[in-house]
């Protein structure tokens, strides 16, 4: 019983997508209660199964399903994944009944919202990396429909950009199963660790290829192109889900190649752990930059995901030591989503009256609001990682991680990755002040608070739920520790984690890291990215004229490779239909040739075979010696009329046994 | 006391069924009424081979006696799953053939005839079950006799100047082919004494070095007697103009059943007279192979050259022919078991296109391809169904035709024959070359579809129900290639 309900789980959210497009069209009203209800349900049995989860791991193995059968488990890393999209999607349901009112093709938005739903929960839960991957692909396509929600021309740039590297990482990854497979002949993630290790240097290959993909969807440099201009396209509610839950799909699957199919390798970790350091100060630093709201919050979403990727790298670095880091990294997944979605549920409710998101239009817009105030700045609070918020205690434990790995390994890796970490957290400062200040603190005449009726109670519940969780977290950090307890167990490792949050250390560490990102506001940000225009301010963005991977590098080297490829190809066939011509122009000339000639006086008009050339020149040539010409085509012509007649099969016949005679008695 | 299971007496209820029915037809006047008969004779065959079917799943392959007598006395039917399988395929499809018939046959043969041919189909049909089952040889050649003789019939009860010639030119060829299947059994009586299979099998192995050139000259009067009937390269000029002239349902049923009932016996006699320890010592396997593969292009090439579409067709059997035999010639169980997927798929094939091309011809009144350019708007749900045929003939995947194609092409390999493939690849491609253009012709180009009335001469869908329950039949065992050959193989041993 409690094994079926993982199918119901996957399942549920797939039905609804369908009852609720039926619902739809008759009433919309019924529809946004039935979502809101069915994301509810499946919070509610996510959270039933918490018992179940924790008393022992369940299991379940339905053959004969999506070719090789679908075999789902949860163990309690997985269930904080699923618990955490159920959440997330149930709280951005409530909040697209009213954001997503003024739109069209409402009824599609939700289906396709819930089928995305029902995917992640299927990453999450699939043992058999082939069925991940195939929800992983599902999840890419029915988000895609998100994306492009609007159906502008922005929409469309920035859907296209998400699919083509959604299908590219695909197939990479696709590749890398096939590898996979064919080397190791299974496909259940547990089974393949210890198959891994014995397989040489085509591991590296295998596994590199499979995170391409994910590494996609969880942004992590260099592949991170579509995310600028995916997620302003977005609708808001997508925009949570995208960062809340989609980037720590990828993430999972990063995870689980590097952690689970290569058993914490090092030389994968070290390359996460890298590029999950660019990610973060990169992420950080672009982000500074941006004027849309939606797009710094893009970037900042890089830049975490870069913290989580460096806990991953951490987690296969420390081998036994690992503790903190497995802490440190589940820690911070849990955060993010949190204060992300609150930050960009926050955006959304200004975007949903001023329909702009560039701070220049929007500043000064929350002065007099006052409830959309606190709640963004216990966002940003979380997010630059103040005391007392939950994001305090996931870079704490980070920063714990990072100074035990320089311990051990007395590499100066760790000194750079100590000065990035606190260079980025600053970044992060850096960010949230200038969108706080921009929004919240500066004056504009437009906006003295009329819109207040605008702003639903229905839309701001969600971002009550969340800062409270937020505020909760952060006050009482054990909660998730006894959580994250259970899933060490999934790693093998017996112990518990005592760390005392607020000491006067890690308080030191978190508020010089406040002040490198004050300093960064105002000495970088207020001097050189502020014009003052008669007495206003105005922000401008001068990485706009930079080197952008996607423009400089991606599409140029694509365009060259499909350009010459084409060229070399077209070389192939025209070569190829050239022979085939050739061929077939000397089997006919073949044919033509005069084999012999036969003098006949007479026109044998009697015989049955004659040709049509022959009748003509019979006009010409009355009783005249006539040169009958017999080329190959004409003899095999008559070969063939006469071999309908009887008398040549009889001969046949006769010749075909003597043949098989003399053949099998000699 | 003796037990009576009418489960075992089953398969020789159907042949007598069958064979007794048919001396009701002559009584008959009415035609509709010969229809009907017909319809329910050959259903309740179908039902009686599945049932069979189902026994031998359960219980195991059975032998059953006729008349009580014990094996070397008395004659003996040995039904396992294949011959069940067979039995089931020539009964369905039959009963759909008759089926579709009964709304085309008045436009083909003349009224006071329609009777006779019914009377002609069940004895064809029970003498054909007759060669599936029968487990002695000359039993076995009294069937072909009998299945010689009508399949003459229901081709010239069309009674024009063409159908007569052909009728001729096979039976000529049938006769020489059944003399010397004869022959054979009288080479193989004379060293064994038997004509039960099993036991000239076991007397074989005994005697088998003592008259090693009787055996073979049996072993090729075999070959070349059953090959002439089941139109094996180059023996199969009788062909072309039997099927091509026949009314479009005897076509039908000559293309798609009478040639795979003289390949199954073939296999029977190779198989289970001879046994793989006396084939291995000769070189027929590879005769088998060769012939196949030559049928498999020179078929192709020549229907190329056909005008007539009923002809191309025609030629296109002799082609799939090839694949049997190729399949056979192979000598590996794989190779067999997928002669044996080929003998399904082509069946269901192969008389769907019949069917199709039949109903084409029957309301166009024109059997040259080009004046059948355009017929596609015309009639758009019988060439659709054609269309599938042809894909399946040409290799598309998930129809039947790919699928043995793939399988031969990999039991090929197995065998160690990979030069064979470049023969599958190449009569693939020539397969393509006359199937797709009547296909393209007939639902496109601007001129072709010039003054054509959209579903002007359309057959209403109740006439072509049977056929397109034979296109989902070919679509099933497509997609139920997986289970269809494992079974094939336990049927196999």
């Amino acid at each position: 019983m409690v094994k079926m309900s993982l199918l119901v789980i996957l399942l549920l959210p797939m039905v609804g997508a369908a009852i609720g497009y039926i619902i739809g069209k008759k009433s919309e009203y019924y529809r946004d209660v039935f979502n809101v209800v069915m994301t509810g349900l499946e919070l509610l049995l996510v959270t039933l199964l918490y018992k179940e989860v924790s008393m022992g791991v369940i299991e379940l193995f339905i053959p004969d399903v999506m070719g090789i059968g679908l075999y789902l488990k949860l163990d309690m890393l997985r269930y904080v994944f699923v618990w955490l999209s159920a959440f997330i999607w149930f709280l951005s349901t409530m909040y697209s009944t009213q954001y997503i009112v003024k739109y069209k093709n409402r009824n599609r938005y939700y289906a396709y919202f819930m089928l995305t739903l029902s995917s992640s929960v299927g990453i999450f839960l699939s043992e058999n990396i082939l069925n991940l991957f195939t929800f992983f692909e599902i999840m890419s396509f029915t988000s895609y429909a998100l994306v492009i929600h609007d159906e502008d021309e922005y929409a469309h740039e920035g859907g296209r950009i998400y699919l083509a590297m959604a299908i590219a990482g695909g197939l990479v990854t696709l590749m890398g199963l096939f590898l996979l497979y064919d080397y190791t002949a299974t496909l259940n993630i547990e089974e393949l660790a210890p198959l891994m290790t014995n397989l040489g240097n085509i591991k590296y290959v295998i596994s590199f290829l499979i995170i391409f993909g994910f590494a996609v969807k969880a942004s992590l440099f260099p592949l991170h192109v579509w995310l600028p201009k995916a997620y302003p396209a977005a609708p808001t509610p997508a925009n949570a889900i995208l960062s809340g839950v989609l980037l720590k799909a990828g993430i999972f699957g990063v995870m689980v190649t590097s952690l689970f199919i290569m058993d914490g390798d090092i030389i994968i970790s070290t390359i996460i752990l890298v590029l999950g350091l660019i990610n973060m100060i990169f992420g950080g630093f672009l982000a500074i930059f941006q004027r849309n709201i939606k797009r710094i919050l893009a970037y900042s979403s890089m830049s975490q995901a870069g913290y989580i990727f460096l806990g991953v790298g951490l987690i296969g670095l420390l081998k036994g030591h690992n503790l903190t880091a497995i802490y440190a990294t589940i820690y911070h997944i849990i955060n993010h989503a949190l204060f992300k979605v609150l930050l960009f549920l926050a955006a959304g409710l200004i975007y949903m009256i001023i329909r702009d998101l560039s701070i220049n239009v929007i500043k000064g817009f929350g002065k007099h609001k006052l409830l959309l105030k606190v709640l963004f700045l216990i966002g940003a609070f979380a997010i630059a990682g103040m005391p007392g918020f939950n994001g305090y205690i996931s870079k704490t434990l980070l920063h714990h991680a990072l100074s035990e790995a320089h311990h051990i390994y007395h590499s100066e890796l760790f000194i750079v990755a100590e000065i990035i970490f606190n260079i980025s957290s600053g970044l992060t400062v850096a960010y949230m002040t200038k969108i706080f200040i921009a929004v919240f603190i500066e004056k504009n005449e437009k906006y003295k608070g009329q819109y207040k009726s605008h702003m639903s109670k229905r839309a701001l519940f969600p971002l009550i739920i969340l800062s409270g969780l937020i505020i909760y977290i952060g006050l009482r950090p054990n909660i998730i520790i006894n959580v994250i307890d259970k899933i060490v167990e999934s790693f093998n490792i017996k112990g518990h984690l005592h760390v005392d949050f607020y000491t006067f250390h890690n308080l030191k560490s978190s508020f010089t890291t406040i002040i490198i990102g004050l300093g960064i506001y105002v000495l970088f940000i207020r001097r050189y990215l502020v014009n003052t225009k008669e007495g206003k301010r105005v922000y401008k963005n001068p990485s706009i004229g930079w080197f952008s991977l996607e423009d400089d590098f991606y599409i140029p080297v694509i365009k060259f490779t499909f350009k010459y490829s084409s060229k070399i190809f077209h070389i192939i066939d025209k070569g190829i239909i050239d022979t085939v011509k050739y061929v077939n122009n000397k089997v006919k000339k073949l044919g033509n040739i005069n084999i012999g000639c036969i003098k006949r006086k007479i026109i044998p008009i009697g015989i049955k075979d004659i040709k049509i050339k022959d009748i003509k020149m019979k006009d010409k040539s009355i009783n005249k010696d006539i040169d009958f010409k017999y080329n190959l085509s004409d003899i095999i012509e008559k070969l063939r009329s006469n071999m309908n007649s009887l008398m040549y099969s009889v001969f046949i016949f006769a010749i075909m046994l003597l043949l098989a005679l003399t053949i099998l008695v000699l | 006391m003796v037990k009576i299971n009418i489960y075992r007496s089953l398969p020789l209820i159907t042949i007598l069924l069958l064979f007794i029915s048919s001396f009701v037809f002559p009584l008959i006047k009415k035609k509709n009424i010969a229809k009907l008969i017909s319809l329910l004779t050959m259903g309740l065959s179908t039902v009686f081979s599945i049932m069979t079917l189902f026994y031998v799943k359960m219980n195991g392959e059975f032998i059953f006696r006729v008349g009580h007598f014990d094996a070397p006395w008395g004659i003996e039917l040995k039904i396992g799953i294949l011959e069940s399988v067979m039995a089931i395929l020539f009964t369905l499809i039959t009963a759909l053939i008759i089926w579709y018939s009964i709304y085309s046959i008045d436009k083909e043969i003349k009224e006071k005839r329609i009777p006779y041919y019914y009377l002609l189909i069940n004895l064809l049909i029970g003498s054909l079950l007759g060669i599936v089952y029968s487990n002695d040889l000359f039993n076995c050649f009294v069937f072909i006799e009998i299945s010689t003789l009508t399949s003459c019939g229901i081709i010239v009860i069309k009674d024009t100047k063409d159908n007569i010639k052909a009728t001729l030119k096979y039976l000529i060829l049938s006769c020489l082919g059944s003399g010397l299947f004869l022959m054979a059994i009288a080479f193989i009586y004379s060293i064994t004494g038997n004509l039960n299979m099993d036991f000239v099998h076991k007397e074989l192995i005994d005697v088998f070095s003592n008259y090693r050139n009787t055996v073979m000259i049996s072993m090729a009067l075999f070959t070349v007697g059953l090959g002439v009937k089941s139109a094996m390269f180059p023996l199969h000029t009788w062909l072309p103009d039997a099927h091509s002239n026949a009314p479009s349902t005897s076509s039908a049923i000559l293309s798609a059943l009478v040639l795979k009932g003289f390949v199954f016996l073939l296999i029977k006699v190779l198989y289970r007279v001879y046994g793989l320890e006396i084939i291995n010592e000769f070189i027929v396997m590879d005769m088998l192979l060769v012939l196949g593969s030559l049928g498999m292009l020179i078929g192709s090439i020549l229907a190329i050259a056909q005008d007539n579409i009923k002809r191309v067709i025609a030629y296109s059997s002799i082609a799939q022919m090839g694949y049997i035999f190729f399949g056979i010639g192979l000598g590996t169980k794989y190779g067999l078991t997928m002669a044996f997927f080929h003998i399904l798929g082509h069946a269901f094939t192969k008389s769907s296109l019949f069917l199709s091309v039949g109903s084409m011809i029957e309301q166009t009144g024109k059997k040259k391809l080009n004046d059948l350019l355009g017929v596609g708007k015309e009639m758009p749900v019988t060439l659709g169904i054609f269309t599938i045929g042809a894909l399946s003939m040409v290799g598309i995947p998930i129809l039947p035709g790919f699928i043995s194609k793939w399988y031969l092409s990999l039991a090929s390999i197995d065998a160690g024959k990979e030069i064979f493939l470049v023969v599958i690849l190449i009569s693939s491609l020539l397969n393509a070359k006359y199937y797709l253009p009547i296909v393209v012709n007939g639902f496109f180009g601007e001129e072709n579809l010039k003054g054509k009335v959209f579903m002007a001469k359309n057959k209403p869908i109740k006439e072509l129900l049977p056929v397109l329950i034979l296109t989902i039949g070919m679509i099933f065992i497509g997609l139920f290639s997986k289970v269809i050959i494992e079974a094939i193989e336990t049927g196999l041993i």
